[in-house]
Formats: structure tokens, C-alpha cells, sequence
């Protein structure tokens, strides 16, 4: 029969036996794990993007289709397709992060790539090129009213949204469900008025 | 080393979940055969353990009737509430489930430990004990409230920001390893194993009825969480199996209900509300309280 001095010891080793598992599965997280990677990709790029070819082959030829990408050709390309947009009225936001924490917190400054195209009712499609063999993840916002800010009202969106891998209006993935690697997705667009 | 950090689609751990408790399922029913055969040859074989094997596969046939009914509306409930409150974000790969397995065996000693400790969940864990016999049925053998308990376990996953599915799939491996240590035909394994795993002679002592052999070797995958916590013990002396106070019984419903019937008929005959919580909260071994007896019998 243990002890209770046993038993304080043993609640507070497992208590930090958890916390530290979950500590330490979230350092290695593709998202934090590939923090290095990215400046490697950077440094050496041609080199690193050898060493890449293992990966499915699918993916060069997706680079391959987009004819207006003639330059850069080392880097990877996300084709991000948005669907559902209303009406033609100003412009879609359209962001994509590396950083979990910047994209968790929506910290559109610390994107790493931004587009902003007119609006156009039903679909378009935006490349994002150059970029390393990693997870990102993209989040884009419908400015109905051109005032360049996602209007909320009482708390909800009043403007069009959207994420990578959302799977309904009221689904907000964390980075790391909502990440993928470079290669083509499509997103909707929710209206919640 | 790359594919340990690889990122994986949930679904597919979803996938593997059910192909490797599916066909987990098959080869213990395969096992179980083998064993009959050992106890023919050992002229062990009776009516006993055949209704016994029976009967432990009628309390899982309840206990997932159970589960299926009541609890999996509260899991879903609780568990995929709790996603939004997440510590940490949390990936998918070989690595963090692996992770993922090390702290659900943690929890399942606790969950288990105080299954054994707390009378009113040990109504529904004695079940599992009830049986006198050891072979892999009675690793089959469930209580009615058995899928309760392990909610805590995950929450608590769930909330430290591993993927529910993720949850799931560690909580079921725990569960499986410790379903294979349900076997006399295993003796002893090499020492480092016997140190740091848990095995079936450690899972033996676990079902053991002597009095040194209670309340020790809780542990899931890893014995050592029991040699740190003081919980260990070696197996020595021949194990008795079962309870210390047996059901004689291979009637299903009197192995299912008996501990929740012992514990109602505890607390509502019990003196005083003291002894009525003792009987509840208590231990196993909880005597009620001679003093609080005589007090109302006057
Ligand atoms: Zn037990
Ligand atoms: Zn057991």
C-alpha cells in the first residue's frame, strides 16, 4: 500500500509527464519542425529541391500546367481555387501562413503571401509560387464593402470566409488541420448574412 | 528519420484503428482455441471454464450495448467540446501518436487505480476480477460502467491538444496490450522486458486474490509507472484468481450486475450516512464504523 507521501509524489510526476508529452508533441509539429527547413530551402534552394524529388510525382506536373509560371522554377506552387463568392463587389483576401501561431491568432501581417483580386461571382483561382516544400495554410475574406477589414458584427462575420480544410461555416482548424502542402485546394466561401 | 515527423490525415489513423481492433478481435478468438487445447491436455478442461468463457463474452455482448446507448452520445458530448479548449497545437505523425501512447498508459494506470480504489467504480471494474479462470475471455469480460471511467483519460488528452481520432487510437492500443497479457502460457519474459513492460506474469499478479498480490500492477503498456508509484508487485507465490470474496456464479447477469447490486445493497442497509459514503467513496475494504453502529442502534 503506497504511502501518501507516494501518493503526492506520483500525482505530481504524472501531472508533469502529461503536460510535458503535450509540450513535446507540439515542438514537433511539421509547422515548428520546418521553421529550419524553410531557411535551408532558402539558402540552397536548387539543391534542396533535388533532394525533394522523392516525393509523389504528381506535384511537378501540377507546376508544370500553370504556363504563366516561366520563371522560379525551384520553388513549389499552391493553387488555391475560391468558390461560392456572391456577387462581384470589391475584392477577396486571400492569405497564406507558415507559422501556426500567426495564422491561429489571424495575424494578416505575418502572412507569407497575399493576394487581393477582384471580386468575380462564383469562382477564381490564384497561384501562389516560389514557395518551399511545407505546410501552409490560407485563409481568405470577402471585403463586399471595400473598406480593406473583415466587418464583423455582433460577433459574427458579416462579410464572406473562408480556411483551408474548413469543413462548414462554424469549423475554425487550427494550423495544423488546416495546413497542407503545396499543391492545389479549394475553398468556400461562407456568408453568414 | 523524416517519416516519424511526416504529417498524417486523421482519417487513416481512424482506418487503422478499426482494421487493427477488428482483426485483433479474430486472433484472440484464434489464441483462445489454443488454450482450450492446453487446458484438454492439462485435463483442466470443465464445464466451469466453458460457461465462464461464455459468459465473459455475454458481458462485452453488454457492454458494448451499453456503450453504444448511453455513453457514446456523452463521449462525443465532451470530447469534441473540449477540442476547443486545446493547450497545444498538436500534429498528426508517427512521432506525437507515439507520444500519444506513452500518456494514455499513464491515465489508464490512474483510471485504473482508482477503479480499484473507489467503491462505486469498482462496482463495475470488480467485474473484470469476478472470474476465477484466466485465459484471453476474461480479458472480454466488461462491467456495465466500464466505458465510463476512461472519459476522464480523455479529456484530458484531448484538451493537452492530441486529435480525438489520435485520442482514440492510443486509448485502443493501451487496451489491446493489455487484452494479450491475459495468458498462464506465458511464464516469464527476459528480464529487461519484465522491468520496463508490463507482461503477463505482472497481469497475473494483477487478478491475484492473495492478500500481497492486492491492489498492485495497475499499469497498461509500462509496469514501470507501478514500480515508480508503489504499486509493484513480483509474482511469486501461485495465483489465486478472482475476488476475495468469489461471485460462484457463471450466470451472465449476476457476474454483470453483482457489483453495482453490492454496493446499492451496501449503502442502503449501511448505518449513518458516514458509513452509507464509506460504502461509496471508500475502498474496497471499507468496515463500517463500529462507534456511528451502536450510536443509532440505541
Ligand atoms: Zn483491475
Ligand atoms: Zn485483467
Amino acid at each position: 500500500m503506497p504511502t501518501n507521501k507516494q501518493r503526492i509524489a506520483a500525482v505530481a510526476a504524472t501531472a508533469a509527464i502529461v503536460l510535458g508529452g503535450g509540450w513535446l508533441a507540439s515542438l514537433i509539429s511539421p509547422a515548428n519542425a520546418s521553421g529550419t527547413d524553410a531557411i535551408a530551402a532558402e539558402n540552397t534552394g536548387p539543391v534542396c529541391s533535388q533532394t525533394r524529388q522523392q516525393e509523389p510525382s504528381e506535384k511537378p506536373i501540377q507546376v508544370s500546367q500553370q504556363e504563366e509560371q516561366v520563371q522560379a522554377p525551384s520553388g513549389r506552387t499552391m493553387q488555391v481555387s475560391i468558390n461560392g463568392i456572391r456577387n462581384s463587389h470589391g475584392k477577396i483576401y486571400i492569405a497564406l501562413f507558415d507559422s501556426a501561431e500567426a495564422f491561429n491568432s489571424y495575424d494578416y501581417d505575418r502572412a507569407v503571401g497575399f493576394k487581393e483580386p477582384p471580386a468575380k461571382e462564383g469562382s477564381l483561382t490564384v497561384d501562389f509560387p516560389d514557395l518551399a516544400e511545407k505546410p501552409y495554410a490560407i485563409s481568405v475574406f470577402h471585403d463586399e464593402n471595400g473598406n480593406q477589414n473583415f466587418d464583423l458584427s455582433g460577433g459574427y462575420p458579416s462579410e464572406g470566409y473562408g480556411t483551408s480544410h474548413a469543413k462548414s461555416a462554424y469549423d475554425e482548424p487550427k494550423f495544423h488541420q488546416a495546413s497542407l502542402k503545396p499543391g492545389s485546394i479549394g475553398i468556400r466561401l461562407h456568408y453568414l448574412r | 528519420m523524416d517519416f516519424l515527423f511526416e504529417s498524417i490525415d486523421p482519417s487513416w489513423v481512424e482506418y487503422w484503428d478499426a482494421m487493427i481492433n477488428d482483426w485483433f478481435f479474430v486472433g484472440a478468438l484464434i489464441f483462445l482455441a489454443l488454450e482450450f487445447v492446453r487446458y484438454r491436455m492439462k485435463g483442466r478442461l470443465s464445464w466451469d471454464i466453458i460457461g465462464d468463457t461464455i459468459t465473459n463474452y455475454i458481458t462485452l455482448a453488454m457492454f458494448i450495448g451499453i456503450n453504444f446507448l448511453v455513453l457514446g452520445g456523452l463521449y462525443y458530448v465532451f470530447v469534441y467540446g473540449s477540442q476547443d479548449f486545446a493547450l497545444f497545437d498538436i500534429d498528426t505523425n508517427l512521432a506525437t501518436i507515439a507520444i500519444c501512447i506513452v500518456v494514455a498508459d499513464l491515465l489508464y494506470y490512474w483510471e485504473h487505480r482508482c477503479m480499484h480504489r473507489f467503491n462505486f467504480a469498482w462496482a463495475t471494474h470488480s467485474v473484470h476480477h469476478s472470474s476465477p479462470h484466466f485465459n484471453i475471455s476474461v480479458a472480454y469480460r466488461f462491467g456495465p460502467m466500464d466505458g465510463l471511467w476512461p472519459m476522464f483519460g480523455t479529456v484530458i488528452m484531448v484538451v493537452l491538444g492530441f486529435h480525438p481520432i489520435v485520442v482514440a487510437f492510443a486509448e485502443i492500443m493501451v487496451q489491446l496490450y493489455q487484452t494479450a497479457l491475459h495468458t498462464e502460457t506465458i511464464k516469464k519474459l527476459p528480464r529487461p522486458v519484465e522491468l520496463i513492460f508490463n507482461t503477463p506474469s505482472h497481469h497475473r499478479v494483477h487478478h491475484g486474490s492473495n492478500p500481497e498480490y492486492l491492489d498492485t500492477n495497475y499499469g497498461g503498456i509500462f509496469i514501470v509507472w507501478d514500480r515508480m508509484f508503489g504499486t509493484f508487485a513480483e509474482e511469486k507465490a501461485p495465483v489465486v484468481y478472482g475476488l476475495v470474496k468469489p461471485i460462484n456464479s457463471n450466470n451472465p447477469l449476476i457476474a454483470f450486475f453483482h457489483g453495482i447490486y453490492r454496493v446499492a445493497e451496501n449503502v442502503i442497509t449501511a448505518k449513518g450516512s458516514r458509513n452509507k459514503l464509506g460504502y461509496f467513496f471508500g475502498p474496497p475494504e471499507f468496515e463500517p464504523d463500529k462507534i456511528a453502529q451502536d450510536r443509532s442502534s440505541h
